[in-house]
């Protein structure tokens, strides 16, 4: 049992852990800022691999950017601050079914790859994650960027009412 | 470090997807004139699928050790025409709407020609990476558009309605979608896990400690996929989704988004052993498609679950593995012509802006207007699979001959089975299209005078005419000469 | 380079395809001309279909100048859709040419019929264009020596058959009209699937080199001629799949019923001796006890039911089971002289029940109804028509020297021929229910044409039009030549028929 072993392991629990407090809190800011947590495990797990460009953007983009949309989100709508019982508590049947599958995944995982020892891998540094998109997956890196503007502009498109906003009469 | 290589030829058609898109906001942004708009984006459609056609097989580009990232092949290049074509097709149809300004042109545009890039991607990708990026693509653009209603400052609460439905159809889409597709990527992780590769070419049954692995992310990834055909467990979003959509719009959710999934999953099933799964889902999409669609009452949900039970034909095509996708993708073909038909006929007998309708709404329709009436008996004739489709009846025949010839005996019967029971609501509607129109219950001295100042005539605007009659004439040269179709897929 | 007689095949196709196309082009106003246009076609159509009888084989062949089961008189092979090994392979024999008559003949009845009688429910010219379609799909059937080809023109039927009765037809049309395309939908369906097992097995789907030959082992042969016969017996049709049949008989207007029974029905039987015992002859071998057992029942059961029926179409709708099992009877013996009793009877059945439901259909519409409590005492009131239906009944029942006679004596005489105990019982229980035919069919004029006459019947114009002599007359006729000389039907047949069960003796 090695150092990383140790750390993987408490991380995961941390992740699970506060995943689990986020789907099942009644508070709502509260699961937002459970929802930070497990997002920051994860990004320690990222760490511990050596996925370090990966962990940086995990912390900028998830927990920096998402997490506090979330809470502005709540924070502009009005949302309840306190508990709030009309919140969806997933009983029996999602913990089943969330639990199945991560067991399923974990014998599976196991009967794959049993006690083999993998080499530590080479650091993921920024170097190396660009020299893997610009060398070997420059297609899907452009095509995304199709994607991210179609994000762009619908989102702006479907937030605002007054673009294209229909006149009284008929007309261009 | 060495960049990939890049032939620019050879991405022709992905070049012109993309500018129809960007030509279309700068057009609106610069002229924003609705035409012009739309015009520009329908010239690069067509141009996109002259590029593809043109180009047609050609070296394959951004390649790595291992594997190419853009493969043009003859199947290639005619889905990608398909899509391009699919495309033109819908802008054409939502034309008057868009006179209406129930969305903004430039923008509606715009996403629309992303989709097209997103099919363009999917039908030339050479690796799981590209196939996802081009999915999500092709989908993405559609949550907006599903959603996108703008009302009239004077209108009823009706209006208002109709956008709150769309809205709710839009989240539910983005939702399941979002799902499905983390589903496939955990898929494509666990077999990267087992085999350490997502190009096509190399992928293949892994090696024995990693096997049951392998399997699962295939079955996985078979199942993320298999929502975007609206595959039964994962359909539930379909019909409530075309029913809350603007008719052009849910008209390319059943043609273009299913030919994508359509596409992934082919590239999928040639090379991955996915049978009992595919079998499984084959079955169930077929039976339950057409056991609920005997039941509907309203004309778009009708067809959403009818073309549900025609993505079950195409799964038990795909089922084979790497001999029925030739067949898939001809039934996939056929299918959506004539698809694009029943849309079209239903988008035309309805005002512009306005919901598919019930079908009692239709009755009598093809007595005032008896060429939409032919038209969509051609569809509903092809896709139940007898002359005058003779295009479906193709269809049904290269299935079922695939399943025969390759030993999948009991699935051809159940495909048989299924077209018999999907005939049942295929006619009611077709009888439908020609019956009377209800008497009034009080007795008048003219009932074709009241009938006609209660139902208003629509006035069928020429470009949904043009759309119909290349639609209609395509599927009927496609039905006396199905060797083009079959030629072009081998 | 297509030849002069290859021409002759396409041309079947092609003038009836035209004229539907045209009919249904014509605006409103002229609906009459449109009529008058469409039954112009389907002349031209009957007289090209009389075409392919100058063709029969010139010379007796020499034993050993057979070269396959199957020789057309006239074969035009085009390649089609290699995909599916569909081949547009057309070609007529001995087994085919006088059904191709017939259903020229009756197609240009109904349209002149037209002419004068449109049902209420559509344009007269729609229909006409309809019965003109359905006689593309027909002659097809026909024609096809590809069993992919045959399957789609099977095909073609089904949607214009639908329209007629649903459009045109009586009050309860539309149940009808769904049952009826249902049912014989879920034939087509194993009539697909058994043509695919034969062309997956045997790498072929051409009939000429299908026939007669050993490439289907005998157990496939056995699983198809299930396929087919099943899906073949929901046309025919043979009792316990004939439901279908008295329901769309007789919500069906009246050339909807003429072309039903006259053709339609003719395409089981066809296909059962070309495509079944053709294709998969140990599998008929194997089946034919059981075809005989089920074709005597209908005799026996067809009979039995229209000896209680009291509407006058439901009646001779149930007629044609019981005349379609003499000829499933005659089939299922699989020797020539029950083949050529059940050509022979195709023919005969289309011409007698097309001329019954011509008669029915007058009086339908003259007295607007169809029960046999309502009428009565025609002999009285329509005298000629009254005649007319009697010639027809006793046409129907197998009266010596009309052309029903030798369809029902031959099928018993084949039967007999046969031997052995089962044979000999089922030709005994069909020469009973010949009997009971005949019983049933005197009852049906001793209660239309005798006794009082009715209000109803007092409304049925003492003379006969014009029209209705015009359509009539050669159906009578020809009643009475097949029934003197039924070599005019069988002229071609014996060659056609000894290759076709040589292979399997």
């Amino acid at each position: 049992m090695t150092v990383a072993d140790v750390l993987l392991l408490a991380l995961g629990a941390v992740a699970v852990g506060s995943g689990a407090l986020v789907v099942t809190s009644s508070h709502l800011v509260r699961s937002g800022l459970y929802l930070v947590v497990s997002l920051g495990a994860i990004a320690g797990l990222y760490l511990v691999l050596g996925a370090e460009l990966v962990a940086w953007v995990q912390i900028l983009v998830y927990v920096g950017a998402v997490v506090v949309l979330l809470l502005f989100a709540v924070m502009l709508t009005r949302a309840p601050i306190g508990p709030s019982p009309d919140l969806d508590r997933p009983a029996l049947p999602a913990a089943l079914i969330g639990g199945g599958i991560g067991i399923g995944l974990a014998v599976l995982f196991a009967d794959a790859f049993r006690w083999v020892r993998h080499p530590y891998p080479e650091p993921a540094t920024a170097e190396r994650v660009g020299e893997q998109i610009f060398g070997a997956w420059v297609l899907p890196f452009e095509v995304i960027s199709i994607l991210l503007l179609s994000a762009l502009v619908g989102a702006i498109v479907l937030s605002r009412p007054d673009i294209g906003a229909r006149a009284a009469t008929e007309g261009d | 470090m060495r960049s990939q290589a890049v032939d620019h030829i050879a991405l022709l058609p992905l070049y012109a997807a993309a500018a129809t898109a960007v030509l279309a906001l700068l057009a609106d942004l610069f002229v924003a004139k609705r035409a012009v708009t739309a015009a520009a984006t329908l010239l690069g459609a067509l141009a996109t699928a002259v590029c593809a056609l043109a180009v047609g097989p050609w070296d394959p580009t951004f390649c790595t050790t291992g594997g190419c990232s853009w493969v043009p092949t003859w199947p290639a290049a005619v889905t990608a025409a398909l899509f391009a074509a699919l495309t033109a097709a819908v802008l054409a149809l939502s034309l008057p709407a868009l006179r209406l300004g129930t969305a903004p042109a430039g923008e509606f545009c715009f996403l629309l020609a992303c989709s097209m890039t997103g099919g363009v991607t999917i039908a030339y990708a050479g690796d799981l990476l590209t196939l996802i990026v081009g999915l999500e693509t092709l989908t993405l653009p559609l949550y907006i558009l599903v959603g996108l209603r703008r009302s009239a400052p004077d209108d009823s609460a009706a209006d208002g309605r109709a956008a709150t439905r769309a809205a709710s159809a839009s989240v539910t889409f983005f939702l399941i979608s979002v799902i499905s597709t983390a589903i496939a990527l955990l898929g494509i992780a666990l077999n990267y896990a087992a085999t350490g590769t997502v190009h096509l070419n190399l992928l293949g049954p892994a090696p024995t400690p990693f096997a049951a692995l392998a399997g699962v992310g295939a079955a996985l990834l078979v199942i993320g996929l298999a929502f975007k055909v609206a595959a039964v467990p994962l359909h539930a979003w379909a019909p409530a989704t075309y029913d809350d959509s603007p008719l052009p719009i849910a008209a390319f959710l059943s043609t273009a988004s299913k030919l994508g999934g359509v596409l992934a999953l082919a590239a999928i099933v040639s090379r991955l052993d996915t049978g009992a799964v595919m079998s499984a889902l084959a079955v169930l999409t077929m039976t339950v498609g057409n056991l609920v669609a005997l039941r509907q009452t309203r004309m778009v949900r009708l067809l959403a679950w009818s073309s549900i039970a025609q993505a079950g034909y195409i799964l038990a095509a795909l089922t084979m593995g790497a001999p029925g996708v030739p067949a898939a993708l001809a039934y996939a073909t056929f299918f959506v012509i004539l698809e694009l038909i029943a849309f079209g006929v239903v988008t035309a007998l309805r005002p512009p802006g306005a919901d598919g309708g019930t079908l009692d709404d239709h009755r009598g329709a093809a007595r005032r207007h008896p060429w939409l009436g032919a038209a969509m008996v051609l569809a509903l004739a092809g896709l139940a699979g007898l002359p005058p489709g003779l295009a479906g009846l193709f269809a049904k025949v290269s299935v079922v001959g695939a399943l025969v010839t390759e030993g999948w005996t009991w699935l051809a019967v159940v495909v048989v089975i299924n077209a018999v029971i999907a005939l049942a609501y295929y006619i009611r509607v077709a009888a439908l299209l020609y019956t009377l129109p209800a008497q009034p219950g009080i007795a008048v001295a003219d009932p074709i005078l009241v009938y006609d100042a209660t139902h208003p005539r629509v006035t069928v605007t020429r470009p949904v005419i043009v759309t119909l009659l290349i639609a209609a004439t395509v599927a009927v040269v496609v039905g006396f000469a199905p060797q083009l179709v079959f030629s072009a897929l081998m | 380079m297509i030849h002069g007689e290859q021409a002759l095949l396409l041309a079947l196709l092609a003038v009836p395809a035209l004229g539907a196309a045209l009919v249904a082009l014509i605006p409103a106003t002229r609906d009459r001309q449109a009529r008058i246009v469409a039954t112009v076609f389907a002349a031209m159509t009957f007289l090209l279909s009389l075409a392919p009888l100058a063709y029969q084989g010139d010379m007796p062949r020499r034993w050993d100048q057979y070269t396959s089961g199957l020789e057309p008189w006239i074969d035009l092979d085009l390649p089609w859709v290699p995909a599916l090994g569909l081949e547009f392979h057309l070609g007529v024999d001995g087994v085919s040419a006088p059904l191709i008559a017939l259903t020229g003949l009756l197609t240009l009845l109904c349209c002149a019929y037209t002419i004068r009688k449109v049902p209420s429910g559509g344009a007269g010219r729609t229909l006409a264009a309809l019965l003109l379609v359905l006689e593309v799909g027909v002659l097809g059937t026909f024609l096809a020596l590809d069993l992919v080809l045959f399957f789609l023109f099977f095909e073609v039927v089904l949607l214009p058959m639908y329209a007629v009765i649903a459009g045109w037809g009586g009050p309860r049309r539309r149940a009808a009209a769904r049952k009826f395309v249902l049912y014989t939908l879920a034939g087509s369906v194993l009539l697909l699937l058994g043509v695919l097992i034969v062309v997956a097995r045997a790498g072929t789907g051409d009939l000429v080199d299908l026939t007669g030959s050993v490439q289907l082992t005998a157990t496939t042969q056995q699983a198809v001629f299930a396929l087919l016969a099943v899906a073949f017996a929901v046309k025919a049709p043979l009792w316990p799949l004939h439901t279908w049949l008295p329901d769309a008989h007789t919500e069906a207007p009246t050339v909807g019923s003429v072309i039903l029974a006259g053709v339609l029905l003719k395409m089981g039987t066809y296909g059962l001796i070309r495509v079944g015992v053709g294709v998969a002859p140990l599998g008929a071998a194997w089946a034919a006890p059981a075809l005989g057992i089920l074709a005597v029942i209908a005799i026996v059961a067809g009979a039995l039911i229209c000896l209680r029926q009291t509407e006058l179409k439901r009646l001779i709708a149930y007629s044609s089971v019981g005349h379609m099992g003499f000829v499933l009877l005659g089939i299922a013996t699989l020797s020539i002289t029950g083949i050529q009793a059940a050509l022979v009877g195709n023919i005969a059945h289309g011409l007698i029940t097309g001329l019954l439901f011509f008669l029915a259909g007058t009086i339908k519409d003259h007295t607007g109804t169809g029960s046999l409590n309502q009428l009565s005492g025609l002999r009285e009131t329509a005298p000629r028509l009254a005649g007319l239906f009697g010639f027809a009944a006793v046409a129907s029942l197998g009266l010596p020297g009309l052309a029903g006679f030798w369809g029902e004596a031959f099928a018993v005489v084949a039967a007999v021929q046969r031997g052995g105990p089962l044979w000999i019982t089922l030709a005994s229980i069909a020469a009973v229910g010949g009997a009971l035919t005949a019983a049933y069919f005197l009852r049906l004029l001793r209660l239309l044409t005798h006794g009082p006459a009715t209000p109803e019947t007092h409304a049925m114009p003492p003379a006969l039009s014009r029209t209705e002599w015009l359509a009539w007359t050669p159906l009578v006729l020809l009643t009475i030549a097949v029934g003197i000389v039924p070599a005019l039907v069988l002229q071609g047949t014996f060659e056609s028929l000894t290759t076709l069960l040589g292979a399997r003796r």
